[in-house]
Parts: C-alpha cells; structure tokens; sequence
C-alpha cells in the first residue's frame, strides 16, 4: 500500500468546503480508499489503499477525485483532441534496451516552491509504484525552454557522449556514471546486461539525460520561477509509460498548466503503432447496462442518474443507444463494467445504502480436521495439560540442532530473520521451546499442541499432529507413556510401541507409535544433551502423534 | 484483642484433636520449644508438636516467646571409646586388681589395650586417691580399702551416666543437661573438660530454639476441651459433647461409628495448596468463539495447505503476476521444492487467458504474457482468499456459505504489531441472489454477533479480487472506530475460469485486534508466546 506525502495547506484548501457541508476529513478520504496514517508540520501522510489507481498517488490526483464525487466539479482535458506540436524520434537502437518513451510539455504555469515539490514526490511516487523501481518506467523532468526539437532516444556505447549528471561538477562518460553517480550505483543494475545505453538528446546533439539512470545538470534542472517544463517517461511497458505522462498532465492541468502534446515518432512498430501522441486517452468504451448496475448494487437508479455520476468523476459518456462510458485517461483500472459500477456506489455513499440480511438457508458445520483437534484437546485438557499455540515458522536450532536432528523439513527461500526461517514439521520442539522458557512455573508441567506442520515432500505436505510434554522432577517413560495409553483408549485406538533409536531421546527409552501396524507417532524420554541444549534442569518426557 | 468466649469456644471447636490436646498441656507462663511440647504431647515425632503449635498460633491461642537455649549432652570420641570397651578404665583396673592381687603396669596395659601415655596419667591420678599403690618391680596393687570403696561408687556412677547418654543419643532422643541430678551435672561439667593429657568424654552443645507460649485468648480457652488421650471417644468437656470426629473414614462408615457423633468443624476460610488446571490455550478459546458465531451463522469451515502455489496463492484470484503485494519483499518462497507438478492444466489454461485478455469473463484482462511456470512455484500460503479459491474450484454447494481460519505468512519485520505468521479468518457465501446490499448486512451481521456492536459505518475498500469492495468499521467502547473487516463481490475474472457463473462474496475479518484486546496483551507476538507465565496470565474476556 503506497504511503504519499501531501502539503498540508494544499489538501485542506479543498477538504474544508467539504467539510462545511458535514462530511468529515476521514470519510472524505475514505471515498478515495485513502487514510491519514501520521503528520507533521508541514505533510500529511496519507495511505492509498487501491494499487490499481497510481492516479490517486500524488496530492492532485486525490483533490481532483474528491472534488468530482464531492463538489460536482468536471474538469476538461481539451489537449486530447489537439494535435502535437513537438515531436521525438526513436531510433532503432533503444529497442532491445528500453524501447517505449513519451513525452510532453508544460506552459503557463510558474512552478513555485509548493508546486515543484509537489512534482518531485509525484515523480518519485509514480517511478517507485507504476513504475516498478524505474524498471518499468522512468520519469524525467526539465526545463522546457532549452529544448530543441524534435528530441531523439537512441543508444550509444558507453564512451561515445561525456556530460555532467545532476549533482556533480564533472563531465563523465556514460560508463562513469553508472560505476560513480550514486543514482547509478542505485539503478545501473536495469542496464548490466546492455553494452549500449539509452540516451535522450535535444535537436543540436545537447544531452538531456540517460535514462533511466539521471539528467544531465545543464539541460536537467528545474528551478522555481520557471514556467516551461518537459516531461518525459522512458520504459518496457509502452501503456505504463503513457499512464504516467497522462497522470502528470492530468494533474498540472488541475493546477491550471496548459499541456501540449508531444507526438512519439518510433523506427519500429509498437502495440501503439509506429507513432501516437502523449497524453493519450487509451481506455475502451464500457456498455454500461442499468439494469445490471441496479442487480448489482441493489438499488433502483436511474440512466441519468448514473450518467451524471460518471460525469462528475470525469468518464467520458454517450447516451445514444443505452449508455457508453470511457473511463478517464488518467486511469487504468477499468477493465470491467464491474470496475465502474463501485464508482457509483462511491458517488451515492456507502453509508446511504440499507444493509439486507443473507436470507438463504445454510448448515453451519465445523471441519471434519477441527472436530478431531476440538475433540483431543477437550481429552488433554481433561487430564490436566494446558494448550500452547506457536509460531510455525521456526528455526533451523530450535527445530533441529537443539534437538540432535538431522535437517528434514521445508525452508523458506526469501529469509527475513533466522529465527523464522523454517517450517515446523514435527511439535516436541515448540513445546520443549516453552519449557525452556517457563523454569520459574510451579511444577509439574503437562503442556499440549495440536497443529499443522509441513512434512517436506514433492507436494509439501500440510498435517496435523498432537504433542504431549509433562516435566517434573520426578517423571519417566512411564508417566508420559500413560497419558498415551489414556489418550488412545479415549479415541479407540489400539496401539503398540516398537523399540526404535531417535537422537532426541534416551536410547532404551524411545518408542514408534503404532497403529494398525503403521507409525503414527513417537514416544519417549527427552535426551539429557538435548535438555541441556535448551538449558532445562527438569526431566522430561513427551509423545508426538499424527491425526488420522 | 480478646475474643468473646462464644468466639473462642468455635475456635477450639474446629481445632484438630492433637492441638486441643496441646492447648490443655501447654505451661501457663512459661514458654516451651519444640521439644518441650513434644514432650508435653508424649509424641515421638517433634514434627506433630510444631505442626500443633502453628495451628493454636494461626487461631492467636498461642504466639512465638523468644527463644529457649538449652544445654544438651552427648558422649565424645573417648566416652564412645568407654562405652564400646566396658566402662571407665579405672574401674576395669579395679576389677582386675581385686581379682588378681597384682599386676605390672605393663600387664594392665596389654589387658585394657591401653598405650603407655594414657595409662600412666590414670594410673597417677588413682595412686594420689590412694585407690591404687605401687609395689617393686612395678607391680600394682589395690590401696586402703576405704578409698576404694568410695572409688569404685564414683566410677559406677559414671558408668551410669555413661550408658544413660548413649542409650538416649542413640534413640534419637536428646538429653537435656537440666533434667539430670546435680551429682550427675558436676560429673558432666567435669569429664566435659579434657582431663589433662586426656580427652573429653561427654560434650555439652547449647541449642538456641523458638519458643512458644499461650496467648491470653489461649489461657481463656485452656479447659474449655478437657482431653484424656487421643483414641479414647468419651471425653468429657464443658459442653459435655463427645471428641468430635476428624476425617471421616470408611472404618467409620462401615462400623457406624459415626452414630451419636459430632464432626469437628473446619475452618473453612483457610487458603487451599494450588491446583493447576488444564486450560485450553486463550487464544484458542478466542477462536473457537469466532469459529462458533460462523457456524450458528450457517458457514461450514474449510481447510487448507500451508504451503500453496502462486497459482491458487494469486493467479487465480486475478492479481497480476507484477503485482507488488507479490514480490519476494511481500511474500516467502520455498527453497525446495520450488515447483509443483500436480495443477490442475485446465484452469491453468483459462486463468492465464483471462490475465492475458479476460478470456470470457467481459474484461479486458491485464494484457500482459501469463508465466505458466511462474504460476506452480510454492510460496507459504500469504492469504486465507487461497482456500476460497480451492473451494470455488471444487464444485461448492450452492447457496453455500464457508469460512476458515488459516494460518497465513507475510514478509514483514517482525515486531509488536506483525508477527511472522498470524491467523486470518475469511470465507465466501455463493448464491445467485446476493448483490452490495448483502455485502454491507453481511458485514453488519458480524459486527453485531462477533464484535458486539450494532454501531458500525461502511467504505471503499480495495482488494485485488473483488469490485466492489467495502470495509466496515465498529464503535468500540473503549478504542472508539476499529476496522472490523472487509468484504467484497468477486471479480468475474476470479469466479468464472473456477467454474462459478453467480455472484460469491468474499469477507475477510482483521481481528488479532480485537483477540489483543479480548486477551489483555500489547504484543501480537504474546499470540504465540513460548512463555508459560504469560499464557496462564491470559485470560480470555468477551468483548
């Protein structure tokens, strides 16, 4: 779940209209799935629930929402239909590399301090989120009024351009800058495999910036005062490129730039074709059926009503023969009519809607797993053990060094501590891990666990298994051996124990559970060496067993 | 503070015979140790003395008085030595002397077994008493008869007292040094002593005791019982009752004997020894509340694998395989074995469709090339919705309604608010009827039976494999609003390829909160503690 930051002044301009007409700051926000998580002087920090709208992850984005569901304000994106003035050229040698760019323009709109704030985390935001650590896309910004055009993205070999990078003093070689730069050392990994890497020049050969790596210092920073900007995004997913130039230009736009279109112009074909301007509208028109709409939300709405909805939220609607809607260009999230008859719901409020009662007749049942577990623990409880419940993730010493075992059972690939490392296949050691933990406890101890473990085979295996511990200062094979033969008495089961060897345990004082002739479990007194890997000074005993 | 005789005669009443018995006994004035109430009981044991003296003490009929220090004998290494050989030397010389006329001193000493160092020294002391006397050739024979007479008294008293402390000490009884005759104390006191170059042949050892004496409630009390001994049954007391009866017996309630008896009464306010008591785990018994709602609710309880593919993991609830939640940063791998063999290829074939381009479901799919082996790696099982979609494949009942509580695994530090693997209760309810309105009264429905509360409000939620989707929120009344759980209606990109052509909600309740609660614990890792204090510390509370 993405966390952005937000000016505080920004969001409350807009949230204190709202809040005049009764709807508190948290339900506003939760119309968005967003949640204030923390703040300080200056941000809020808001949690955006929904990964499938990247629109909602900058400060614009959520304004320009809540104003729709909220104030009934549309918003234009006229660029759309104009077409481009400015142009970039793709040469065939970024195809193999990172073949997909786009790209537009920003005027009439003086970046100050608060809005190029703003439009630094909205980079970050969307880099990190959409575009996968800038695998997937990569967000560049510039000053605009440098520029030549039309602007070319091709690939060049590692000592063929020098530049100084954002940052630095110093011109250097492509190669350089991966090896030095810090945003280098931090993403040259996305080109190690090339021998050529991506670059971006203007018209008279200036470089702009090498992608996805950092701008160049001369022709790639913004400052506060300027009011001409270029934006560009480089990456492997051609719509995920454009979701984010269209995200950017629907959000300068709501803070009143004018955008012009920047038209890509490749060597090669792309799912897009050969050439397609930037921002682009790529949604698909949705039949939306009322009929459906009020089956789903249960409710009687009219077809106007759900036009206007769909209005406000900035759909683009058709009313010909029944209704037709194209989600907004800033969004990607509407794949199903499904996806938009929520929107809806969210427009008339969640709260505005009567709750109903399931009315069909089902048999409420427990497991046939749990009605076994429910029944061994109301045995062992009745004779006097106390229940543990633990962790299934373990470690490699509790499960097996402590215990002289050797390895067996499921690791985990990924490990985020070596405590929790490992999954639990058998239960004696959770349960020699609490006496080990529990010396200052009156004895005697008589402790359970029923569980699931993960027997390591070519289809792990999940089961459920019974542990029986009692320690005291007196207690022997015989003491654990009658809860045994009490516990199996109670459940029918006649059972014999076979002489077998087992490192946790005494030898001589050690047995295989058997039932039916099949192992079913282990039964025995716990090795001194194995108490003292535990640090326990009181004898114990214990039996394990598999649940039929 | 006194005590009404009233009061007093209930106190003696619910006394154990042996304390009643010691009450009466004990001395008004004095105060007695230990082994001066053993006496006074005529026990053996000093145990059953103190055993009764802690009894009049914690009924206040009888409090600690200072100590006693008593001075008690027992026989050295040498009076040992004497016991063991036939008494003192000097009367075995005598004895000898008077039987054979003389002998040298080198005979006596062959006949006592005695070396010359200690011979001599006896031998001097009995010639300055005139018991003895030498002649030439240092023979030795008896001197006046008078002296040794009064010798041979003396001597056979301290053979006496020799045999006395021994006897004593060697039945475990002490001999007290004021309990003997002054004759015998300066005998004692003497031979305590090293006796020149010889040693000493009884020790005196003061022992510093507890001493114990009535109270004035104690003295009151005193005759209020009169006692003869411990088995007879007629007693005769002031009320005129008989002993009344102790434990009941099966002799009693064979012989009867209990007929025109009385029973002695307890004290019944007095704290018992402790008794552990099987428990169930309470965070198991928070569980089987919920489990217990669902199932008077109408859900039947699904089971589910711990180790599962990516595909019923993820695929096939339609989050795209480069979803974030998906990364190793989100969810644990297995390192062996990494794939499964045993998937069922023809869903296979329609999830990875529908991820390419929705299949037939109406949807535009996420437009991206479907990994068909990615979709068999083994991952720990991240969430419950897992066995949701199993069960959708697996020909449901339909209406249906299900649930499970499934142990699930996250990537996530470990800490007082993640644990490494937790509880996650979800299920679904399939019907052809059902639509958002359902969604929002279901999730009302639990708000009210499972978490007590008929104030709930609803909002937009987002998971990945429902639209719409809705989160309920409760009025607590001490946290105020808490997140109670969320549901939604399953995408058709999830239902159709398992099979299910109608609507299915899915639900999802997040309640380790309100197990925390319910439980009185900060740390959601005290869930699973190892630690047994602190699971016997838990109790479970409704809340």
């Amino acid at each position: 779940m993405p966390t952005i930051e937000v000016k505080k002044a920004y969001l409350d301009k807009y949230l204190k209209p709202i809040e005049e007409t009764g709807v508190g700051v948290e339900e506003t926000l939760s119309s968005v799935k967003a949640e204030i998580k923390d703040e300080d002087t200056d941000y809020y920090k808001i949690d955006v629930a929904d990964t499938n709208r990247p629109d909602l992850f900058t400060a614009e984005g959520i304004v320009k929402e809540l104003q729709g569901i909220f104030r009934k304000e549309k918003f234009d994106y006229d660029f759309l239909n104009q077409k481009p003035s400015y142009s970039i050229e793709v040469l065939p040698s970024v195809r193999e590399i990172r073949p997909y760019i786009g790209a537009l323009l920003v005027k009439g709109l003086t970046v100050d301090e608060d809005s190029l704030d703003s439009l630094i985390k909205m980079q970050e935001k969307l880099c990190e989120t959409l575009g996968r650590k800038r695998s997937r896309v990569a967000i560049g910004i510039y000053e605009g009024s440098s520029i030549k055009f039309p602007v070319r993205y091709g690939a060049f070999e590692p000592k063929s351009y020098r530049f100084v990078p954002l940052g630095f003093n110093e011109e250097m070689d492509l190669g350089d800058i991966l090896k030095r730069h810090p945003k280098g050392i931090e993403y040259g990994h996305l080109l190690k495999d090339f021998t050529k890497y991506p670059l971006l020049l203007d018209a008279k050969g200036e470089v702009l910036s090498l992608p996805p790596i950092i701008n160049s210092k001369k022709m790639g920073e913004v400052r506060p005062g300027s009011n001409y900007l270029f934006v560009e995004a480089t990456g492997l997913d051609q719509r995920a490129v454009i979701l984010a130039l269209n995200i950017i230009s629907s959000c300068l736009s709501f803070r009143g730039a004018v955008i012009e279109r920047c038209e890509s112009q490749y060597t090669y074909s792309t799912p897009l074709g050969r050439r397609h301007p930037v921002p682009l509208q790529m949604n698909k028109e949705i039949k939306v059926d009322t009929a459906e709409v009020q089956r789903v939300l249960g409710t009687e709405i009219s077809q106007e009503e759900i036009s206007a909805v769909f209005t406000r939220l900035g759909y683009e609607v058709q009313e010909s023969d029944g209704l037709e809607v194209v989600a907004p260009y800033y969004r990607s999230d509407c794949m199903h009519q499904y996806d938009i008859i929520e929107d809806i719901a969210i427009v008339k409020g969640y709260n505005s809607f009567a709750p109903l009662p399931l009315t069909e007749f089902t048999i409420g049942s427990l497991s046939k797993e749990q009605e076994e577990m429910d029944n061994i623990r109301d045995i062992l409880v009745g004779i006097g053990f106390q229940e543990i419940i633990s962790n299934i993730l373990t470690s490699w010493a509790d499960l097996y060094e402590r215990m002289r075992k050797e390895p067996e059972a499921v690791e985990v690939e990924n490990v985020m501590t070596e405590s929790y490392s490992v999954l639990r296949n058998w239960l004696i050691p959770s349960l020699v891990k609490v006496e080990s933990n529990s010396s200052q406890i009156e004895y005697p101890h008589r402790i359970f666990e029923v569980g699931e473990v993960i027997l390591k085979q070519d289809e792990p295996k999940t089961e459920i298994h019974l542990a029986c511990l009692i320690s005291d200062s007196e207690i022997n094979f015989t003491d654990v051996h009658r809860i045994l033969e009490s516990l199996m008495e109670t459940l029918a089961l006649p059972y014999k124990l076979h002489d077998a060897r087992h490192r946790s345990f005494i030898e001589g004082r050690f047995g295989k559970v058997m039932v039916n002739g099949k192992e079913i479990g282990i039964i025995g007194e716990l090795h001194p060496e194995v108490l003292h890997n535990w640090s326990i000074k009181m004898p114990a005993s214990a039996f394990e067993i598999t649940l039929p | 503070m006194s005590s009404s005789e009233g009061e007093l005669r209930t106190v003696v009443e619910r006394l154990s015979p042996v304390a009643r018995r010691l009450l009466n006994a004990m001395p008004l004035g004095t105060p007695c140790n230990a082994s001066q109430l053993q006496k006074l009981l005529g026990e053996k044991n000093a145990a059953k003395a103190v055993g009764a003296v802690g009894w009049l003490i914690a009924n206040g009929l009888a409090q600690e008085a200072g100590e006693t220090r008593t001075s008690y004998v027992s026989l050295a290494d040498k009076g040992l030595a004497f016991v063991n050989s036939g008494g003192l030397p000097e009367g075995i010389i005598v004895g000898l002397l008077k039987r054979g006329k003389s002998l040298t001193v080198q005979e006596l000493g062959k006949e006592l077994s005695l070396p010359k160092e200690e011979l001599n020294p006896i031998l001097g002391t009995m010639k300055k008493e005139g018991v003895i006397a030498f002649e030439s050739g240092a023979r030795v024979v008896l001197g006046e008869q008078a002296a040794v007479k009064k010798a041979e008294e003396r001597y056979a008293k301290i053979n006496d007292l020799l045999v006395l402390v021994s006897s004593k000490v060697s039945s475990d009884e002490k001999v007290d040094l004021q309990s003997l005759s002054d004759e015998q104390k300066k005998i004692i006191e003497e031979m305590s002593r090293k006796r020149g170059k010889g040693k000493a042949v009884f020790r005196i050892a003061i022992e510093v005791e507890k001493a114990y004496a009535l109270t004035s409630d104690g003295e009151d009390a005193r005759g209020m019982y009169e006692v003869y001994d411990d088995t007879s049954t007629r007693i005769i007391g002031e009320i005129g009752s008989a002993e009344p009866i102790g434990s009941l017996t099966p002799e009693i309630l064979e012989k009867e004997l209990w007929r025109g008896q009385t029973f002695r009464k307890y004290d019944i306010e007095t704290q018992p020894p402790k008794l552990t008591c099987g428990r169930k785990h309470p965070y198991g018994l928070f569980l089987d509340f919920v489990r217990k709602k669902l199932i008077a609710m109408g859900f039947e309880e699904m089971e589910g694998r711990l180790v599962e593919t990516e595909f019923w993991n993820s695929d096939a609830l339609f989050m795209p395989q480069d979803h974030p939640a998906r990364e190793v940063h989100d969810v644990y791998m297995i390192k062996e074995p990494k794939y499964s063999k045993e998937l069922p290829q023809t869903l296979v074939k329609r999830v990875a469709e529908t991820h390419r381009s929705g299949w037939k479901t109406g949807s535009a799919g996420w437009g991206y090339e479907f990994d068909e082996h990615r979709t068999a790696r083994f991952v720990l099982r991240s969430q419950g919705t897992a066995n949701s979609a199993r069960m959708l494949a697996s020909a449901p009942k339909v209406p249906g309604k299900y649930f499970a509580i499934a142990r699930c695994f996250r990537y996530d530090q470990v800490d007082s608010t993640h644990a490494p693997d937790f509880y996650q209760i979800e299920g679904i309810v399939i019907s052809p009827k059902i639509n958002f309105r359902h969604l929002l009264g279901l999730l009302k429905l639990f708000a009210i039976e499972i978490a007590g509360s008929g104030e709930v409000k609803f909002a937009p939620s987002y998971f990945p494999f429902t639209e719409p989707s809705v989160e309920i929120h409760f009025k607590h009344p001490n946290l105020g609003w808490v997140e109670l759980g969320g549901a939604g209606i399953f995408r058709k990109e999830v239902t159709l390829p398992l099979g299910i052509d109608i609507p299915v909600i899915a639900w999802g309740l997040g309640l380790d909160r309100m197990a925390m609660v319910a439980l009185s614990i900060n740390d959601i890792r005290d869930l699973f503690t190892s630690d047994l204090r602190k699971i016997l510390q838990m109790k479970f509370r409704k809340v």
